[in-house]
């Protein structure tokens, strides 16, 4: 798995760290995804069950053996259109080959 | 216009379906509703991309509720040759017929 697919791929189950935020308390929220809107991952923290939107945000994920830091803006989308519209982005974007 | 790669959406389609259902037989214990939410997540998913779900899978949870089926909130009878899943939850009844494999006479 490579690690830009992140953008068509499964969140649940990733664990994930918010880095950026226009909202200073949101900061170091560490935990595992358990669910997920078309505006917000649900966290599973140790203080408990965190909402945090995913525009304007930038998250920290380990996915495919690799950290990555991921625009929350370019996961915006519903979880099933995910799939169709990261692999558009990618197609898009220049210097990423698919294949 | 770009043009969509429907293989490797399918593929990874395939993957986040496997994915899903494994974090539902996790948290079937846990957390009965989220189990839910991943059953509903995978189901879209394989609908979005017209992708069959497996038998494995399928007999997992109830097709009406979406519930995943956990000890005690399902009951399975052998019925007039039919295996008969009811879901304790909605009452849907699930029947599976059971067919003798054929055999050659000779």
């Amino acid at each position: 798995m490579r690690p830009e697919f992140v953008l068509a791929h499964e969140w649940i189950g990733l664990e994930v760290e918010v880095v950026e935020s226009p909202n200073p308390c949101e900061i170091g929220i560490r935990g595992v995804v358990v669910d997920e809107t078309m505006n917000t991952l649900r966290i599973k923290t140790e203080k408990g069950l965190k909402t945090v939107a995913k525009k304007g945000r930038t998250f920290r994920v380990k996915f495919a053996g690799k950290v990555l830091r991921v625009k929350g803006d370019l996961i915006a989308f519903r979880p099933e259109d995910r799939i169709k519209k990261g692999i558009l982005m990618l197609k898009r974007a220049k210097g990423v080959w698919l294949w | 216009m770009l043009r969509r790669e429907k293989r490797l959406e399918r593929r990874i389609a395939k993957e986040r379906i496997r994915i899903l259902f494994e974090m539902m037989e996790k948290m079937k214990h846990e957390d009965y509703e989220l189990a839910r939410r991943y059953v509903e997540l995978a189901r879209r998913i394989a609908m979005k991309y017209r992708l069959k779900l497996p038998k494995r899978y399928k007999i997992l949870f109830c097709k009406k509720c979406l519930y995943p089926y956990v000890e005690g909130k399902f009951r399975v009878r052998v019925r007039k040759s039919r295996v008969i899943i009811t879901c304790l939850n909605c009452g849907f009844e699930r029947r599976i017929p059971i067919r003798p494999k054929r055999q050659k006479y000779k």
